[in-house]
């Protein structure tokens, strides 16, 4: 697809890899983490505007049913309620390709049916439950399995199992039937819940026509869009704002039912309303990673991976697009002949949404669980057969090269640090008699080059301190703290210095904070900006100064000239407000280049047989991501990676009960995500080689790479230590021990 | 919530009294009332505080019984050396409840009283679980990882406590005060299954409460073991958990082995345990034993794993009570 790049100014030249850098890749501490722990720091979930109004939504109890009929003559009976909305008296308001938010049929339990706004919360719920809903209920399938079964109800027109995607390379029948070893696997991952501590919410407030949003969101713009789309608004008659955030993991990309929800009723009633969800709503209605099918089929011949055939089975509830999970098969490997085919299933359940590595999670816990079957089968090492497919710096899927690929260096560490040469096939012994010890590893693949357009200005101050104002959002990420050590570092000021406003659809468009996109988006541009602010400053000292301008330099916050410091205070000294507006925009991407990150993860676990009990000991993680901006947040962000995947892994999954289509697993009781006491030790290390090609800043994204390969590497562990393979995770006790008790 | 009243007596007598009332519920460290009340699984018109009465939080050594207060903190009882020392099994069945600050808000009572954590009985609209005095079970036919492999009739919802299964291999009694005076009651009749009343899980009456916990001189110092198997390590319930204690040097004299959360009540393994006697702990023996500890189990659609479960703690608590 051809892509449209309008290119403003020039850009710098990259960071070079042995640049003496003073701020940028030394450890920063989070500029707004006093904030944070203070409590300081404010909240979507804070924000209480006077005379805040309360809405709650009714949601339906059936799968699926037809909303025939609602009355909420009882629920506006009763004091303190301000307003009802529902099918029948809402305008439309389009969603995510739908004309309204409350459906005519209900397609899953949570689906919204009505809202409330009261002037408290605990009104807004009593009356959730006077309102009289009359539901035609209809036939519905929540399991996957279920759904894909043409015995099953047919719930949407175009049936059940819709195709996705197909792709093909070379001629895998042939390859299968030439091959030394084919080995097969059906593999399946169960639905895992975003569960971010910040549950989805919003709060609308209007002035005459003017519309401000406060959102917990990961795309303050992606909001602003989707109200211009509901509401019919121009974009300057909104405001989006999110100052801080407590997480999203794909989920918050845009507006929610709840958004709209809290906009109409703040137009209709003329006061703030505030619609956040509860963990039970969050569990049900605010998005997860399907549950997936997949059969892998994996061909070996003299010592090589020949064919991969890798077709998969999503569960999106109703969403109209599938986290596709066969990335990793058609891009990791270098492999000459690959089939991929995905579908999308329709059930009455939740639908999903992005959620951290979307797809590739699912499908390199199949892959990478074929790949070692396949070595296993062939009798040669895993880490040895992926080697042999790894070393390509051409992608196969374009056949363009890639701008840096330092996969095999990924191997390399984290097999020294893991001891993989004490990996032995049949597993070793435990650390007490019956238990068993395995070591396995996984490869990652995900793009993270970031992408235009991004803008930043950086206001320079006539004290020498700086703000640098970017329409991005810190999602509890550090996104705040690198964009002030990329500033400072350029404008040659100390970080402390720098002010970073960001969260607000009033400041210069940046992208969503998703994709693993952030920092190499909107770092170079405000690297550009602080260029600019720098060069105008420079302009001014040299006339000050009377000093030649190639002559000048900007350090430690202040102007140097053989020998002589000038702080910037004193260069703006007699010349009042003079300020000086830097400005950046996030040049295009290369072209005819392929921009991606590369890791490789290694765990060693101890199994117990008898309970079924699965302890990680260790999880060695290695990235390629180019520079490392903070190496104290980009730990920090492989660390939560490898915990979220190993939570999907080891114990979380959603339950739904079959018959009724409710979710039991809604609270964090039931939905098991690790505890403190489950984290094993995590050795993060990076390969730390700027991609000096890919943009200025030499850096890629790393929000999504950690979470990747980790349960895969997991799986592989466990099935080395027990000498027996369990293809559906979570690995909890119950898999552990309906495997044993099936393979004895 | 719904608006309730809340009473703090200073007596238990006036605590009693006051549980008397329609829908009145007792409080101890309000771990499992509050989410109870929150989710409106009961109704809830009174809140009886018991915190404010004095003397019912000890652990001590009366007359060589181990006596422990009521209101006596899980936290204070898993670090007491008293019970560490006199009932391991109580002290590390109580070090293994949730997590650190339910520890320290949660009582020995209350744990022995709290509801099931059947996840059918938890989602607020299902209201005509039995457990709510309606006349369905939907784990029958719905998922029944949690619940029971034995013992269950019409509700197949397990007790959840740690430290019912650690007591009940302890042979604990426990005292109760109500209108009437106090009664003790030994621990293996303390709890009550569906077939005698599927909308409690204990003894107690509703004007009742529990003031003691007694673990008889017999049954202290004895070697016991209490392990739990869950699928995270920590803020978990068991999905299957083991309290073991065998009296007697070289040859058993008595062995008691209870499992706790596969059924409605603590489950004695009494085939097991009169397989042991006479015996001593050998690696055979051992195996034997564990096998028979699931005899009897009747798995639902989803909780067959439960048997290899029990089998597998029960080995390995009898192997650690043989390394003593």
């Amino acid at each position: 697809m051809e892509q449209l790049a309008l290119v403003q100014g020039d850009d710098a030249e990259a960071w070079a890899a042995d640049a003496v850098l003073t701020i940028v890749g030394r450890p920063q501490r989070r500029v707004e983490g006093a904030a944070k722990v203070t409590g300081r720091a404010r909240y979507t979930h804070d924000i209480r505007l006077p005379g805040t109004l309360h809405a709650r939504i009714l949601r339906s109890p059936h799968p699926r049913a037809r909303v025939r009929h609602v009355d909420a003559s009882r629920a506006l009976a009763l004091a303190g309620v301000r307003g009802v909305l529902h099918r029948f008296n809402t305008p439309k308001t389009a969603f995510r390709g739908e004309e309204t938010i409350f459906r005519e049929e209900v397609r899953f339990v949570g689906d919204e049916v009505a809202a409330v706004a009261a002037d408290t919360e605990a009104i807004a719920e009593a009356a959730l439950s006077l309102i009289v809903v009359d539901y035609e209920v209809l036939p519905h399938v929540v399991d996957l399995e279920e759904a894909i079964d043409a015995a099953s109800p047919r719930i949407d027109e175009k049936g059940n199992v819709l195709d996705a995607d197909r792709y093909e390379r070379g001629d895998v029948r042939k390859e299968f039937a030439a091959a030394d070893v084919v080995v097969e696997g059906t593999y399946r991952t169960s639905t895992q819940l975003h569960n971010s501590l910040e549950t989805h919410g919003a709060v609308a407030v209007w002035d005459g026509d003017q519309l401000t949003v406060y959102e917990s969101t990961q795309h303050v713009f992606g909001v602003r869009e989707g109200l211009r789309n509901a509401l019919h608004l121009p974009l300057a008659n909104i405001r989006v704002l999110c100052d801080h955030m407590g997480g999203g993991f794909g989920s918050k990309g845009g507006i929610g039912k709840y958004t709209i929800v809290a906009a109409l009723f703040a137009r209709e009633i003329g006061a703030p309303v505030r619609c956040v969800l509860d963990r039970h709503e969050e569990n049900v209605a605010a998005g997860n990673r399907s549950a997936t099918l997949q059969r892998v089929r994996a061909a070996g011949k003299d010592g090589r991976i020949t064919a991969i055939a890798h077709e998969s089975w999503s569960n999106v509830g109703q969403a109209r697009w599938v986290a596709d999970p066969t990335g990793p098969t058609k891009g990791l490997y270098d492999v000459p002949n690959v089939l991929a085919h995905a579908h999308r299933v329709l059930t009455n359940t939740g639908s999903l949404a992005a959620f951290r590595a979307p797809g590739y999670v699912e499908g390199t816990f199949a892959l990478e669980s074929a790949i070692d079957e396949l070595a296993d089968g062939m009798g040669v090492d895993p880490l040895a057969l992926r080697r042999r497919h790894a070393g390509s710096q051409v992608d196969p899927v374009s056949k363009m090269r890639y701008s840096l690929k330092r996969l095999v260096d990924c191997y390399d560490i984290g097999a020294e640090e893991i001891g993989w040469s004490r990996r032995a096939r049949g597993g070793l012994r435990g650390s007490a008699p019956g238990l068993r010890r395995g070591l396995g590893m996984a490869s990652q693949l995900w793009s993270g080059g970031g992408t235009p357009p991004a803008y930043a200005t950086v206001h320079l101050n006539p004290d020498g301190t700086a703000v640098v104002r970017i329409g991005t959002q810190d999602i509890g990420t550090g996104t705040r703290t690198v964009i002030a050590q990329v500033c400072a570092e350029e404008l040659g000021i100390d970080v402390r210095g720098v002010r970073v406003e960001i969260g607000d659809t009033d400041a210069p468009y940046a992208p969503i904070s998703a994709g693993s996109l952030t920092v190499a988006s909107i770092t170079p541009a405000v690297r550009l900006a602080a260029k600019d602010a720098r060069e105008q400053l420079l302009d001014v000292a040299s006339g000050v100064l009377e000093v030649g301008r190639a002559e000048l330099r900007v350090e430690g916050g202040a102007v140097v000239s053989r020998g002589a410091r000038t702080p910037i205070a004193k260069v703006f000294e007699d010349l009042e407000n003079y300020t000086v507006i830097g400005k950046g925009s996030r040049m295009p991407n290369p072209d005819d280049i392929v921009l991606k990150t590369f890791g490789a993860h290694f765990a060693e676990v101890e199994v117990d047989p008898a309970t079924g009990m699965v302890v990680v000991e260790r999880v060695v993680a290695v990235h390629d991501v180019g520079r490392i901006v903070d190496p104290l947040t980009a730990r920090s962000q492989v660390e939560g990676g490898v915990i979220q995947a190993l939570g999907f892994a080891l114990s979380e999954e959603r339950v739904v009960d079959k018959p009724t289509g409710r979710v039991l697993t809604s609270g964090l009781e039931t939905y098991k995500v690790p505890t403190v006491r489950d984290v094993p030790r995590i050795v993060v290390r990076f390969v730390d080689v700027p991609d000096t090609v890919a943009n200025n800043v030499g850096a890629k994204g790393l929000g999504e790479p950690p979470i990747i390969p980790a349960a895969a590497a997991v799986a592989n562990a466990v099935a080395n230590g027990l000498g027996v393979r369990i293809r559906h995770l979570p690995l909890t006790p119950r898999r552990v021990l309906d495997a044993l008790a099936a393979a004895s | 919530m719904k608006s309730f009243e809340y009473t703090r007596p200073t007596s238990v007598q006036e605590a009693v009294q006051l549980l008397s009332a329609q829908n009145a519920r007792a409080l101890g460290g309000g771990t499992d009332l509050l989410g109870i009340m929150k989710d409106a699984l009961l109704p809830t018109d009174r809140v009886v505080d018991l915190k404010g009465i004095q003397g019912l939080d000890h652990i001590k050594d009366d007359a060589g019984t181990l006596a422990i207060g009521a209101l006596a903190r899980l936290g204070d009882i898993a670090s007491s050396s008293l019970v560490s020392q006199k009932a391991p099994a109580l002290a590390q069945a109580a070090g293994l409840v949730a997590s650190p600050q339910i520890r320290n808000m949660g009582t020995l009572g209350g744990n022995l009283a709290q509801k099931v954590r059947c996840w059918y009985f938890r989602d607020a609209d299902r209201t005509d679980c039995y457990k709510r005095n309606g006349s369905y079970c939907y784990a029958v036919l719905g998922a029944s990882d949690l619940h029971a492999v034995f013992g269950g009739a019409a509700c197949f919802a397990v007790h959840p406590s740690d430290t019912a299964t650690a007591l009940s291999a302890l042979d604990a009694s426990v005292v109760v005060a109500g209108p009437k005076g106090q009664r003790t009651v030994p621990i293996a009749s303390f709890f009550v299954g569906p077939d005698t009343d599927y909308l409690r899980e204990t003894v107690l009456a509703p004007d009742e409460i529990i003031t003691e916990v007694r673990v008889p001189p017999g049954a202290l110092g004895a070697p016991s073991v209490f392990l739990k198997a869950a699928p995270r390590r920590s803020i978990d319930f068991a999905r299957t958990s083991v309290g073991a204690q065998v009296v007697g040097t070289n040859v058993i004299q008595t062995a008691r082995i209870a499992l706790g959360a596969v059924a409605p009540t603590p489950h004695r393994a009494t085939k097991a345990e009169a397989f042991l006697e006479g015996k001593s702990l050998a690696a055979d023996t051992i195996a034997q034993a564990a096998e028979l500890a699931a005899d009897g189990a009747k798995p639902l659609a989803s909780n067959a794993y439960k048997v290899p479960l029990i089998k597998g703690l029960v080995r390995q608590a009898l192997t650690a009570l043989a390394a003593r």
